[in-house]
């Protein structure tokens, strides 16, 4: 399953999710839902300026882990 | 309610009234059951039958012989009619009250909601009910026709093609139903696509 590292980035990076949602222009819910690996897609448009504004690369925010088990049942 | 179109606020309306009509008709309908179970209590069914002002005699069609009366299934005939019509009305009450539900939830433009998929399958299962007693009712009818020769044009006289309409309304609900579903979970994603 692919996660979402937005976390880590934003906190090298050392910004808040209300600084990062009105910078990206997207709602802090839907910032929270990236936040708590909830979304099911991201838009390239959203994913861009992501990486824009937190000066990274996609491969920072999105992470591969492959699924065990464990993962799959839950 | 203000990007609703006044005619669909209007039809929305209409069909609620409707329900509400068919609710107490329905209701009221529960002294049918009642009165074939007084019949069946009572005795002589086919005789209560044939002078019944809703029974219709085919052309050409003579009175009964004492025979036939007697032979006449009276409490197979009694019970078919009296299960039949209870589930039939306990069912179009059960479908009014959901569809209701459903038309207020569409007048507050609450389109896509959990419940309404779930008020959608209730109207499916409403529909299920009513095909069942449809059948038990039109072989109720049946029975009639065979031994009375005629047919009932009151209340309650479904015969085997208003089974099949039933059938029918159970495909296109559940149609609706899958189509519905499937629209909810589109937009669940989209909803968690950002």
């Amino acid at each position: 399953m692919v996660k979402l590292t937005l976390n880590v980035v934003m906190a090298e990076r050392n910004i808040s999710s209300q600084e990062l949602a009105a910078a990206i222009d997207i709602t802090p819910a839907n910032l929270s839902i990236l936040k708590t690996g909830k979304a099911k897609a991201i838009r390239f448009s959203t994913l861009e300026k992501i990486c824009r504004v937190l000066d990274c690369q996609p491969g920072d925010i999105l992470k591969y882990v492959p699924e065990t088990d464990d993962t799959v049942n839950h | 309610m203000d990007n609703m179109s006044k005619w669909l606020k209007v039809g929305i309306n209409v069909v609620v009234i409707l329900a509400n009509f068919i609710i107490v008709a329905a209701s009221v309908g529960f002294l049918w059951p009642i009165g074939y179970l007084y019949w069946g209590v009572k005795g002589n069914v086919a005789r209560s039958v044939w002078k019944n002002d809703s029974f219709l005699r085919y052309s050409g069609s003579h009175r009964p012989t004492a025979s036939v009366i007697a032979s006449f299934p009276n409490w197979p005939y009694v019970l078919l009619m009296a299960i039949g019509g209870a589930i039939l009305m306990g069912a179009a009450i059960w479908f009014c009250l959901t569809l209701r539900k459903l038309l207020k939830s569409l007048a507050a433009e609450d389109y896509f909601s959990v419940a309404n998929v779930e008020l959608v399958r209730k109207l499916v299962y409403a529909e299920c009910y009513m095909v069942f007693s449809n059948i038990l009712i039109a072989g109720g009818n049946q029975l009639t026709s065979t031994w009375l020769d005629g047919y009932n044009n009151g209340v309650l006289s479904q015969t085997w093609s208003d089974v099949a309409d039933s059938v029918v309304g159970v495909v296109v609900l559940a149609v609706i139903y899958v189509t519905y579903s499937r629209a909810m979970s589109i937009k669940a994603e989209n909803d968690l696509t950002v």
